[in-house]
């Protein structure tokens, strides 16, 4: 297992590498000169000079990018351009609001799409089964900007039971965490229903069966036990998107998460929060594929020998 | 499927007839008919700005196919080429260009249009090249996927035999077999590009007001949620019965050329 996981963390070198390589390149790709951009109209020629010279424009491109990535390594991302704070503390206050909606959508899909999809797959081929597949297709297509609005408009416009915007009391995350979870619940409710199926042609469950097991019971030990890993692993990899999504959900309910700083500071020209924040989600990302893949191999010792 | 191409087509010609099908013009503002709600002369009402919802809503259909094509062209080729180049060439062609995918898959692919869009700045152009950018590591995957498998089949060695060069191969052999795995997931893409687009806009990095885009359209809407409840309604419905059409289309496209995608 440690010859894996040591395999494995090397294979990552590369791809953080690159990672960092894209990140840095955001400023660098700005049409024109970045310092000028950054500046706005009715900078002086010397407050661009002093941009460029903050942000060390003036030194070669290969200069510029091992000295930002030294100070990564050091966990240092710089200062903000527009408030002149480390970006680092701000950026982690607000990864921490948007977790908090990222994980309660997860386990709302995961509960919501787990069930849903355990009556779709044991009613398989019912009205019931036909019209789940109908909205988990549908709700695939659904905006999720659209979805946040309507839940909005129903519940805290018209019928008034919780806030539509802001972040305070569990009254506020209603929405927002509904709205992340019934978009992930889609996926999540097909994959339970496929690998249910799976589950249920396998010889151990009909022998289940054929020793007068109850229905919860099989459906409990034998079935759910075996169809977990599958969904678990789709769920994980969900997390990403439901991070990309979490991002317009901020907007939509005014959240103070890490999605709405992105676009707030891609607004302001701030690179060093921009390039932090996207840097910040990357490596999460990264970390949580690692976590999966060894999950993966804890589970199937195969996997290690591959 | 047919009512998903029905959909689809019915999308098309509404986006080619817009400025013939709509009443009025989707920017033009009239500010004695502010914010009204559905009527015989408004049929969806109007804007805060007293602009006619349906002929926006016409006009939004011509943003987002505009936007589903230029996605496309661009995901399509430079993905379809990364992938095939790598498939075909296999070792340090494929290190390399499989290496540089990895590290764009490591972002969410919204995220990685909002990267693009940062660079470059907020708007309807940089958003196509951001979708695209963003949807390009999939094709190129799946494009890759198709060739390894193609090329180990018998016809491919045969003309290799016969002493076809590396680029007939492609041409003629390798191309035209992949091409139903490809127009499935184009057809999947669209679905995916008008949805990105429209959240960009919604986020306010896309297509900039006044321009006529779906998202674009529900950012307004959020504002005069509890006055004007009918803003939101027509572009979001607009947006995803046409994403759906298109994941429809694929699905069931998928099943009648009977493609199985590894």
């Amino acid at each position: 297992m440690s010859r894996f996981l040591a395999r494995r963390l090397l294979a990552l070198v590369p791809v953080l590498v690159g990672v960092s390589i894209v990140v840095f390149l955001i400023l660098h790709l700005v049409p024109g000169d970045p310092a000028e951009v950054i500046a706005g109209t009715g900078t002086t020629g010397e407050g661009i000079e002093a941009i460029r010279h903050q942000l060390g424009l003036d030194r070669p491109l290969a200069e510029q990018y091992f000295k930002w990535a030294g100070r990564l390594l050091r966990a240092d991302l710089g200062r903000s351009l527009v408030t002149q704070q480390a970006v680092l503390p701000q950026l982690l206050y607000r990864f921490g609001n948007t977790l908090k909606l990222a994980v309660g959508g997860m386990a709302f899909a995961l509960l919501v799409g787990g069930a849903w999809g355990i009556v779709a797959a044991v009613h398989r081929g019912s009205m019931w089964d036909h019209i789940f597949t109908v909205i988990a297709l549908a709700g695939v297509s659904m905006p999720i900007f659209w979805l946040g609005l309507l839940l909005m408009l129903v519940f805290a416009v018209q019928l008034q039971l919780v806030p539509a915007t802001g972040m305070g009391g569990p009254a506020t995350f209603v929405l927002p965490v509904a709205t992340l979870g019934l978009n992930a619940t889609a996926l999540v409710s097909r994959i339970a229903r496929s690998s249910l199926l799976e589950v249920l042609q396998q010889p151990y469950v009909r022998t289940a069966w054929a020793k007068g097991l109850s229905q919860p019971r099989v459906l409990w030990r034998h079935m759910l036990s075996n169809a977990a890993i599958p969904i678990i692993t789709v769920g994980a990899l969900q997390f990403g998107y439901l991070l990309g999504g979490a991002v317009l959900t901020e907007t939509v309910f005014v959240w103070p998460g890490l999605g709405r700083l992105l676009v707030d500071a891609i607004m302001q020209r701030d690179y060093p929060v921009v390039q932090g924040g996207i840097l910040l989600v990357a490596l999460t990302l990264i970390a949580l594929n690692v976590a999966t893949d060894l999950l993966y191999a804890l589970v199937d010792p195969r996997i290690r020998y591959q | 499927m047919a009512w998903a191409g029905g959909i689809v087509g019915l999308v098309i010609v509404v986006a080619l007839l817009a400025p013939w099908l709509a009443p009025y013009s989707p920017i033009a503002q009239n500010l004695r008919d502010v914010a009204q709600p559905p009527s015989v002369r408004h049929p969806l009402g109007t804007d805060q700005l007293g602009r006619d919802l349906l002929s926006r809503v016409i006009y939004g259909a011509r943003t987002s196919l505009v936007i589903g094509a230029a996605v496309l062209a661009i995901a399509f080729t430079v993905g379809t080429a990364i992938g095939f180049a790598a498939g075909w060439f296999g070792r340090w062609v494929d290190e390399t260009l499989m290496r540089a995918v990895d590290v764009l898959m490591a972002f969410p692919e919204i995220l990685l249009a909002i990267a693009v869009v940062a660079a470059l700045g907020p708007g309807l152009a940089n958003t196509m090249v951001a979708v695209g950018v963003s949807s390009t590591p999939r094709f190129a995957r799946l494009a890759r996927a198709v060739v390894l498998s193609l090329r180990e089949e018998t016809y491919v060695e045969a003309a290799r035999a016969a002493g076809a060069g590396e680029w007939r191969l492609l041409r003629h052999h390798v191309l035209p077999n992949s091409v139903s795995v490809l127009l499935v997931q184009a057809t999947l893409l669209v679905a995916i590009a008008i949805q990105a687009a429209a959240g960009l806009g919604f986020l306010g990095l896309g297509a900039q007001p006044p321009r006529a885009e779906w998202g674009v359209m529900l950012v307004d809407s959020r504002t005069y949620i509890s006055t004007a409840p009918w803003l939101l309604t027509a572009p979001g419905l607009a947006l995803m019965v046409t994403v759906m059409a298109f994941n429809f289309l694929g699905d069931g496209l998928q099943d009648v050329l009977a493609v199985r995608i590894s």
